[in-house]
C-alpha cells in the first residue's frame, strides 16, 4: 500500500509572515554578499581582458561566497534579540501520553550503550513518567547479539525493567535504522502516543523527555520536535574543540535555524520526538529506483522523514532551549572523515528527492542546503585550480599599447581589491563566532565557559584550528563528493566510537595523499605561477602537515582550554551514567537473571 | 571527563568469554519474552518520485556522471 500526496487530508502549513521575513532578508544578504564577492573578482580579474576562466571563477566565488554567507546568516538571526515574552512552558496534563524511548543499535558496544539506557531510565522514572524503552537491534554479528542479550538481562536487573524495557533483534536489517523504526511501528506502535528517537550514544535527561511530551501533548498539529544535543565525554584535542563548539556556538545557530525553518524545522535522526501516528501515516520511505549510491535505501533518513512530516500538514520544530539532550562526537578527524563520507553520500543522494511532488519549498531548499555542504568543498578546490589556470594563462603585459609611446603604461596593482575579497570571505568565518562570543560574554553564559577570558581563549582557539584542518576537510569532502558521482558506494558502515588517539604512522596512512597532493600543488605553483604561492600557503601549508595534524589533533588535551559546563558541572543523568558504566566494568561477569524475573507478560 | 570509562575490544571479549564460560547461552534462549507489546500500526509507503520521473532520473544521472554507462 503506498499513499500519494494527493490523497493527504491535509497539506503543509504555510510559513507565517516573519519567518517568510527573515528568509527573505537572509537569502537577499547571502546573495549581497556573493555579489559583491564575485565583483571584487571581476573587478581585479578583467584588467587584462576577459577570458573563460574568468567566467568560471566569477561564478564558483559567486556559490562559494553565497554559501559562506548563509552560515553567517544563520548565526546573525540567532543573534537577534527576540521579539515578544517568550511562552512559558507547557505542564504535562493528564491522561499522560503514552511514551516509549526508541534505541536504535547495530554492532554496537552494548556495555557502554546499556549503561547509557540504565541512567536514562533512572532519570526518567525520577521525573514520575512512566516510559517504555525498546532496544530495536540491527546487529548482524553473532557473538555481539549474545553480548547484547546478556548485558540486556544485567540492565533488566538494573532497572527491575521487565514488562517496560524490551529488547529485539530483527532478522534482516531491510533499512537500516529507518526500516529498524518503522519495523517497530508497524508491530507495536499503536502502543504509543510519542517515541523518542536516540542512537546508541545518546543521553536524555527525564526532565528534557518530560518537557518534550508536554510540548508535544500542548500542540496537537507538532509531528516532530527536535532538541540540540551537545557532545559530551570527548577527551582529545580534536573532540574537546567539537564538543566546544557545539556547546557554545551551536545554541546560536540553531536559534537562527529555528527562525528561519518554521514550521519546516529539521529532523537529525535522534534525541527527538515524534508523533507516533504523524509518523506512521507519513514516513514510510520507499526505496528508490536504481542502484546505490543514488538509489536504493535512502541513507540520509532523517531529512526526508522532516520533509514528509511537513508534507502531512504537521510541524517540525528544533528547539535548542530544552536542556538535558547529550551526544558523543568524533575524536579524531580521520572518524570525523569517515561520518561524513556516510552524510555526503546520503545528502547527494537527495538530488533525487529535489523534485518529489508535494514536498514543502523549504523542504526542497534544505535538501539542497545538504548537497551543497559537501559540494561546495569541490567547488572551492575548483576555484583555486582556476585561479592558478587563469593566472598561468594570462596574456603577457602590453606596456605599450599605442605605437611611438615614450613610457610605458604598468597595469593597474589589484592587490587591494584581492585582499578585501580574502578579508571579507575569512570575516564571513570568523565573525559570527566573534559576535557569538560577544552576546555570550554580554548575557554573563561565558562563565559556564570558566569565564570571558578563558571562553575568548578557547573561541580563538577553535577558530585556528578549524583553519588549520579546513584544507584537509576540503580534500577528504572533495574525494568523498568525486566518489559517490563516480557511482561508489560508501555503504553506511557502523558508527565507531570511543576510538582513541592516532599514531604518526596511522596518521600517514590516512593523509600521506593530502600532504603529496598539496606537495605536488605547491611545487607547481612556484614554478608556473610563483606570484600565486604565497596565497596558496595558507592550503598549501596544512595539507603539508597533514598526517601530524591528524596524529596531533587526537592525543588527549587535559589543559582547561576548551572548557565546557558539562565538564565542571555533569548533568544528573551524566553521573548516574558513568556511575552504572563504572560498576558494570568493575564487574565484567554478565550476571544472568533467571528467565523467570526476565519474562513479559502477554 | 569520560576518562577510564570506554570498555576496549579485549574487555568486551572477555565478558563475552566469560559469558560463554557460564553457559547462559541456555538461559538466554529460554528467556526470548523481550519483544514489545504487539499493537500494530498501518504505515503507508510514500511516494517520493512521479512514475514517470522514477525512470528518467536516474538516466539523466548516468548521463551526467563519469563511471556510469547510460
Amino acid at each position: 500500500m503506498s499513499s500519494s500526496p494527493r490523497k493527504a487530508a491535509r497539506r503543509a502549513l504555510p510559513a507565517d509572515a516573519r519567518t517568510k521575513l527573515i528568509r527573505t532578508l537572509a537569502l537577499s544578504f547571502a546573495l549581497l554578499a556573493a555579489l559583491v564577492a564575485s565583483t571584487l573578482l571581476a573587478d581585479a580579474a578583467i584588467q587584462d581582458g576577459v577570458d573563460v576562466w574568468d567566467v568560471v571563477r566569477g561564478v564558483l566565488i559567486f556559490v562559494t561566497t553565497a554559501w559562506l554567507a548563509w552560515g553567517a546568516t544563520l548565526s546573525f538571526v540567532g543573534l537577534a534579540p527576540r521579539v515578544g515574552k517568550r511562552r512559558p512552558a507547557p505542564e504535562l496534563q493528564s491522561p499522560a501520553p503514552r511514551l516509549v524511548v526508541l534505541v536504535p543499535i547495530c554492532n554496537e558496544d552494548p556495555v557502554t550503550t546499556f549503561a547509557r539506557i540504565a541512567a536514562m531510565d533512572r532519570s526518567i522514572q525520577a521525573e514520575g513518567l512512566a516510559s517504555d524503552i525498546a532496544i530495536l537491534s540491527d546487529t548482524r554479528n553473532e557473538d555481539s547479539a549474545l553480548l547484547e542479550r546478556q548485558t540486556y538481562l544485567r540492565l533488566i536487573r538494573e532497572t527491575h525493567g521487565e514488562g517496560r524495557i524490551f529488547y529485539r533483534r530483527r532478522d534482516d536489517n531491510r533499512g537500516r535504522k529507518a526500516g529498524n523504526i518503522e519495523e517497530f511501528i508497524r508491530r507495536s506502535g499503536g502502543a504509543y502516543d510519542f517515541a523518542l528517537i536516540l542512537d546508541a550514544d545518546s543521553l536524555m535527561e527525564g526532565r528534557a523527555v518530560r518537557e518534550m511530551a508536554a510540548k508535544m501533548q500542548a500542540d496537537p498539529k507538532l509531528g516532530l520536535l527536535q532538541t540540540l544535543p551537545k557532545i559530551i565525554g570527548a577527551r582529545s584535542f580534536f573532540g574537546r574543540a567539537m564538543q566546544f563548539a557545539a556547546s557554545f556556538h551551536s545554541p546560536i545557530f540553531t536559534r537562527g535555524l529555528e527562525r528561519l525553518q518554521g514550521n519546516t524545522g529539521p529532523f537529525w535522526g535522534h534525541n527527538a520526538m515524534v508523533r507516533v501516528n504523524a509518523f506512521a501515516e507519513s514516513c514510510a520511505l520507499p526505496e528508490l529506483a536504481g542502484p546505490p549510491p543514488f538509489g536504493g535505501h535512502i541513507l540520509s533518513h532523517d531529512y526526508v522523514e522532516a520533509a514528509l512530516l511537513a508534507r502531512g500538514g504537521w510541524r517540525v520544530q528544533v528547539d535548542h532551549t530544552i536542556s538535558g539532550s547529550f551526544e558523543e562526537g568524533p575524536e579524531n578527524i580521520l572518524s570525523y572523515a569517515k561520518r561524513d563520507r556516510r552524510w555526503c553520500q546520503g545528502n547527494l543522494q537527495h538530488s533525487r528527492l529535489l523534485l518529489s511532488p508535494g514536498i514543502a519549498g523549504w523542504s526542497r531548499f534544505v535538501f539542497l542546503q545538504g548537497i551543497f555542504a559537501y559540494l561546495v568543498s569541490v567547488l572551492w578546490a575548483a576555484f583555486l585550480i582556476t585561479s592558478v589556470v587563469a593566472t598561468i594563462l594570462a596574456p603577457v603585459p602590453n606596456y605599450f599599447p599605442e605605437p611611438h609611446m615614450l613610457f610605458p603604461v604598468f597595469p593597474d596593482d589589484r592587490t587591494k581589491e584581492i585582499t578585501a575579497l580574502i578579508v571579507g570571505i575569512m570575516g564571513l568565518l570568523i565573525l559570527p563566532k566573534f559576535a557569538i562570543l560577544y552576546e555570550a560574554s554580554g548575557t554573563r553564559r561565558t562563565a559556564r565557559f570558566g569565564g570571558s577570558v578563558r571562553a575568548g581563549f578557547s573561541v580563538v582557539a577553535e577558530i585556528l584550528l578549524s583553519s588549520l584542518i579546513a584544507p584537509l576537510m576540503l580534500m577528504y569532502q572533495t574525494k568523498a563528493v568525486l566518489q559517490v558521482l563516480s557511482g561508489r558506494d560508501g555503504g553506511w558502515p557502523a558508527n565507531q566510537r570511543g576510538e582513541g588517539a592516532l599514531s604518526l604512522m596511522e596518521g600517514f596512512r590516512a593523509g600521506l595523499w593530502i600532504m603529496l597532493t598539496g606537495g605536488a600543488a605547491l611545487a607547481l605553483v612556484a614554478r608556473v605561477a610563483p606570484d600565486l604561492t604565497l596565497w596558496l600557503l595558507p592550503v598549501c601549508l596544512p595539507m603539508l602537515a597533514a598526517p601530524f595534524l591528524i596524529a596531533w589533533t587526537s592525543r588527549p588535551l587535559t589543559h582547561a582550554l576548551f572548557l565546557v559546563p558539562e565538564e565542571r558541572r555533569p548533568a544528573p543523568v551524566i553521573r548516574s551514567y558513568r556511575e552504572i558504566l563504572g560498576r558494570w566494568q568493575a564487574e565484567p561477569r554478565a550476571d544472568v537473571a533467571s528467565p523467570e524475573a526476565t519474562h513479559v507478560p502477554a | 571527563m569520560d576518562e577510564g570509562l570506554t570498555l576496549t575490544r579485549s574487555s568486551q571479549q572477555t565478558e563475552l568469554d566469560m559469558g560463554k564460560d557460564m553457559n547462559t547461552d541456555a538461559h538466554l534462549d529460554a528467556a526470548q519474552d523481550w519483544l514489545p507489546p504487539e499493537a500494530p500500526l498501518e504505515m503507508p509507503r510514500q511516494v517520493l518520485e512521479r512514475d514517470s520521473r522514477r525512470a528518467e532520473w536516474p538516466r539523466l544521472l548516468r548521463l551526467i556522471l563519469p563511471g556510469k554507462a547510460v
